[in-house]
């Protein structure tokens, strides 16, 4: 208890401490005493809120002196997030610094960060979603490629559908994509009305290095070559984004199944696998396969003990065998088989052959 | 001759007691009285506990009682002891010694349950949270559950006054659908203003590939099979990887004239809880809409929560008819600003069930879910005024919601 | 053969440019019409919204109507309500009508809102928003037109999410403009009139009775036993529904119905709501989102 009010004490000190240096940093800056080192007193600044208005006019200033150093600039920006948040103008002016094509790299970078930061709840930003769009789609075409792609990502992530077709050219041909492939299949997969399954497919394929077409009845089964290393990030984003809909499961299953894919592909793919039947049936046949993955027979058990569906594997007595037998492997499996038989009300050393 | 325990008008053999005093009862059966001594069974290893005769009296870590012959109760006050809450179901033992002799009487197994920093949870704690969301998932409840913040809802508890109270029952309206199958699990917070390396990891919260986001998690823990509307998988960039994201310090945050206020007076909302939101690159924590969807956001706003608890203990904060307390205390109108939703004496929605304009006119969620089976009361009640919840630990108004922050005793 | 079949988005709203009869644009705006065939949601409703918005002056209002009234209340999509703000203009309803709609449809878009480009009838294509739209529509009515919606307005103005200051500007002036008139006016802003009336025509289209359902105890219901003999709501629902002035919104306002049904005495009438999506909407989801929203499950 004592303790306690003296962690009380010493918090109630160090913010009457904060509060002070907030306001001599304040007066420093706003008398704007040219021989300070004016990034210090920054750092030292609450903050501003937009009722402070003298604050905000000296802190632009700072933005806006091209003279001073990048970082200095920078750190007066950032004191005025929460402003900009709240302030159609403010808002405005930072569209401006993001646009202007002659602003230094890092300010305009930091600037669209700051965008992202506030997109939570900014009223101004709510209000001024036309305007921002349009400063988006203007820094889709900047020279500067970090800028576009986020611009991008942002469009995107907002489904707007001229993004979403530079993202699906981009799939096409990966040499002028604005963003990472893996990202573009994750964007386009994030809008399950957006009618994008094909483009998804089409990427999967080529990921995967084969002829075929990649739909729902498609088996990668073994005969083709391993997929570059490289493609295994598109290939997870493609399962993703096609495991929305059921049609794809058999396809999820076969990848699953795919001794020639990575384990990281191999694992996520299983955990996308929902329909109990098709988990069954793959749990059986990897965790019985002595050849197989230890690692990929682990994320067999641990799908089987979170799958939504329990009680319909309950009921395969081939798999609650197959469960039994694995136990023995490791203590990892024991601890797993252990697990999934207790869930079902029932013991690992329960007579299987008596019915479960 | 048998001893009997009695906490909070509860006998039974699930205890969950946090930092706020709970008023217990001993009684014995013989004809004499009995001179004992309670303590704790083990020092110094699981969670202590710590005793009190009168509420207000100082918490002592063994007391020494005269339990009245032939039933007659001896009337005293336990809590869980500052900074030593389990770390496990029940770790704790309360022992009822003979005062003479030293010759053990009675038993009773507890656990001193207090939310806890998510950098600080063990394995064990860790499962146990984990295991508790992906049930509540995979019943169906979790996706209703996140849709009373989604859209219509959203302009009930946001960009308002009744921002923080609001998420404060929304959040143990989840804990307490949490521990109705997992007793022993509280929602865990994450401290932003502190590097959490232990959270952003393939064994807990996930930990982001750098150029899609995609969470990457390990077989055992079950958000690697997380699923929301149809929806396989999280997404959420952490740009400021091992770090802390920028945002409004802890001493200014503590030091804000108004933590209730918004939009130009920026207090808690905007920074820090809207920015640690924007604080990941992108994934659904980013959109108020399907922020909920990511069990992030219920380690985030607990720790929103933990903030203003902290205020409240800094500056004795806790008279709800103070206005210091909280700035609006009455009843809000429905015609004009500030609205219902933002009163001291307004029920909240969704769990009043109000689809009466301001308010949005979808009925979602129910009631505030009960504790059963645990010494605890009713409160904040099913359908409760926002003062239920500004008093949490119910120094003024002895209506305690039964939940601590492991770091915020109870004064 | 499906003249729309494979046809990229700009075809489509070639379409649209070409088509220059109302009766021909109007059939567009079903759903099933093959121009959406195979569309995502995006281009279905950047679609609508060109429809919409290429509406001729001299379209029959009657049956436009429903489509606009129907985007204005309860569309989240910057197109189709941008379009239909236009259509309302342009078709020129005389009266007051539109105006609760108008202002629901503010309130809809103001957290999704955008730059939008739209082609107008004539050919002309313009970069707008859905907000200046309808603003630009609520600007045409009269004074005496908009003096009932005067306290409806400032509530909104109370309530609503901050608008940007051009569009608070305006909605101001309207304010004003209401509340000069107010006093002289007596309006009723409550009750909506479709003079004209819409004729829905395809109520012989019964579900065979044979069809059956599941219920949410995953039990086997047969449609003419359900609903044979006694009269019967049905509404449609799916639990995934993100808009909530859609299966949320019907959903809590069935449980209200039925709460009164059941208050009255004497009255026997079924309360049923289908899912559309009985893949994701297994009986325990129904279950819970019904009770939730105050439904009582039973055999009724």
């Amino acid at each position: 208890m004592d303790e306690f009010m003296n962690s009380l004490e010493q918090l109630r000190l160090e913010v009457e401490q904060n509060k002070e240096s907030n306001v001599k940093a304040r007066r420093v800056l706003l008398d704007g005493d040219p021989s300070t080192n004016v990034n210090d007193y920054i750092q030292k600044l609450s903050y501003v809120s937009n009722v402070d208005e003298t604050l905000i006019y000296a802190l632009k200033g700072i933005v806006e002196n091209i003279e001073l150093p990048s970082d200095t600039r920078i750190s007066a920006l950032e004191k005025l997030i929460d402003c900009i948040a709240e302030n159609e103008d403010l808002l405005n002016w930072l569209f401006s610094i993001i646009s202007a094509t002659q602003e230094t790299d890092e300010l305009r970078e930091f600037g669209l960060e700051l965008l992202q930061r506030i997109s939570f709840g900014s009223s101004a930003l709510q209000s001024q979603r036309p305007a921002y769009t349009a400063v988006l789609k203007q820094l889709v075409t900047d020279k500067n490629l970090s800028l576009a792609g986020s611009a991008l990502t942002t469009l995107a992530t907002n489904k707007d559908p001229e993004a979403q077709s530079i993202l699906i050219d981009g799939i096409r041909n990966p040499g002028r994509s604005l963003v990472p492939v893996s990202r573009a299949i994750q964007l386009l997969g994030t809008d399950v009305k957006g009618g994008h399954k094909a483009v998804i497919e089409e990427a999967l394929q080529s990921a995967l290095g084969t002829t075929e077409p990649v739909n729902s009845d498609f088996r990668f089964n073994l005969k083709n070559a391993m997929p570059p290393k490289e493609n295994n990030k598109v290939i997870i984003e493609a399962l993703y984004a096609l495991a929305a809909d059921n049609d794809h499961s058999g396809l999820i299953a076969g990848i699953a199944a795919d001794k020639a894919l990575t384990r990281d592909v191999r694992t996520n793919a299983i955990n996308l696998i929902k329909a109990p039947a098709e988990l069954a049936g793959l749990a059986k046949q990897i965790i019985d396969d002595p050849e197989e993955d230890t690692q990929i027979q682990l994320s067999c058990m641990n799908a089987l003990l979170h799958n939504s569906d329990a009680p319909f594997l309950y009921e395969d007595v081939d798999l609650n065998r197959t469960v039994q037998r694995i136990a023995a492997k490791s203590v990892l499996f024991r601890n797993a088989s252990e697990k999934y038989f207790q869930q079902q009300n029932l013991s690992l050393d329960s007579d299987m052959e008596m019915g479960v | 001759m048998s001893i009997n325990l009695n906490v909070n008008e509860f006998s039974g053999e699930n205890y969950y007691i946090g930092y706020t005093p709970l008023p217990c009862k001993l009684l014995q059966s013989s004809s004499q009285e009995l001179r004992v001594k309670l303590k704790n069974k083990v020092e110094d290893q699981g969670g202590q506990l710590v005793f009190r005769k009168q509420k207000s009296d100082v918490a002592v870590s063994e007391l020494n009682l005269v339990i009245p012959a032939n039933g007659t109760p001896v009337e005293f006050f336990i809590a869980g002891k500052y900074r030593f809450a389990s770390r496990a179901d029940k770790d704790t033992v309360l022992v009822v010694t003979d005062a003479a002799s030293g010759m053990v009487l009675f038993e009773q197994a507890m656990m001193v349950r207090v939310r806890r920093n998510a950098n600080d949870l063990s394995d064990h704690e860790r499962k146990r949270f984990l295991d508790a969301l992906f049930d509540f998932n995979k019943s169906g409840q979790y996706e209703l559950f996140c849709d009373i913040h989604n859209d219509d809802g959203y302009g009930e508890a946001h960009r308002r006054y009744g921002f923080l109270p609001w998420h404060r029952a929304f959040l143990l309206d989840l804990e307490r659908q949490l521990q109705i199958k997992y007793p022993d699990v509280t929602l865990p917070y994450w401290d932003f203003h502190k590097p959490a390396p232990k959270v952003f990891t393939p064994d807990f919260m996930g930990q982001p590939d750098s150029t899609n986001g995609r969470l990457k998690f390990n077989d055992s823990n079950p958000l690697f099979k997380w699923s929301v509307k149809g929806i396989d998988g999280l997404v959420r960039l952490n740009s400021f990887a091992n770090g802390t994201p920028t945002l409004k310090s802890l001493n200014e945050t503590l030091g804000l004239s108004n933590l209730f206020s918004f939009a130009n007076q920026v207090g808690m909302e905007s920074n820090p809880h809207n920015n640690a939101h924007g604080s990941f690159g992108r994934g659904p924590v980013t959109n108020p809409v399907t922020a909920p969807q990511d069990p992030i956001f219920y380690l985030l706003h607990c720790n929103v929560d933990r903030l203003w608890a902290v205020w409240q203990a800094l500056y004795k904060r806790y008279d709800i008819n103070q206005t210091t307390t909280y700035p609006y205390v009455g009843n809000g109108s429905r015609t004009s600003g500030p609205f219902v939703g933002d009163f001291t004496k307004d029920t909240l929605w969704p769990w009043n069930q109000d689809v009466l304009p301001p308010r949005p006119a979808v009925r979602r969620g129910s009631g505030m879910p009960q504790p059963v089976g645990y010494p605890a009361g009713s409160w904040p009640e099913s359908v409760f005024q926002m003062e239920q919840v500004i008093d949490y630990q119910g120094i003024h108004t002895d209506k305690p919601n039964y939940f601590d922050y492991e770091d915020i005793y109870f004064q | 053969m499906n003249r729309y079949q494979n046809t990229s988005l700009a075809e489509a709203l070639d379409v649209i440019r070409n088509t220059s009869t109302a009766q021909e644009l109007l059939s567009m705006l079903d759903e099933r019409h093959r121009i959406f065939c195979d569309r995502g949601m995006n281009e279905v409703m950047l679609i609508r919204g060109h429809i919409l918005a290429s509406l001729p002056e001299k379209t029959p209002p009657a049956i436009a109507l429903v489509y606009i009234f129907e985007e204005l209340e309860n569309s989240k999509h910057p197109h189709p309500v941008a379009g239909a703000a236009i259509a309302l203009r342009n078709i020129k309803i005389p009266g007051w009508q539109g105006i609760p709609y108008l202002l629901k449809a503010v309130k809809n878009i103001q957290h999704h809102d955008d730059r939008i480009s739209l082609g107008l009838n004539g050919g002309q294509v313009i970069v707008t928003s859905a907000m200046s739209e309808l603003f630009a529509t609520l600007e045409q009515y009269s004074q005496n037109e908009i003096a009932p919606f005067y306290e409806h307005l400032r509530l909104f103005q109370a309530t609503a999410s901050p608008l940007n200051k051009e569009m608070s500007a305006r909605l101001e002036l309207l304010a004003a403009m209401a509340g000069q008139a107010k006093s002289t006016t007596d309006g009723d802003c409550c009750t909506i009139n479709f003079s004209g009336g819409y004729q829905e025509n395809k109520v012989n289209k019964v579900t065979p009775p044979q069809s059956i359902f599941e219920d949410q105890d995953g039990q086997s219901v047969r449609f003419l036993d359900f609903f044979g003999g006694q009269p019967a709501i049905v509404a449609f629902f799916y639990t995934r529904c993100e808009n909530p002035n859609k299966c949320a919104m019907t959903m809590t306002r069935l449980g209200f119905l039925q709460r009164q049904l059941r208050s009255r005495s004497g009255t026997c009438v079924r309360v049923a709501a289908i899912t559309y999506d009985p893949e994701y909407d297994r009986p325990h989801r129904l279950k819970l989102y019904a009770e939730l929203r105050g439904l009582e499950l039973g055999e009724d």
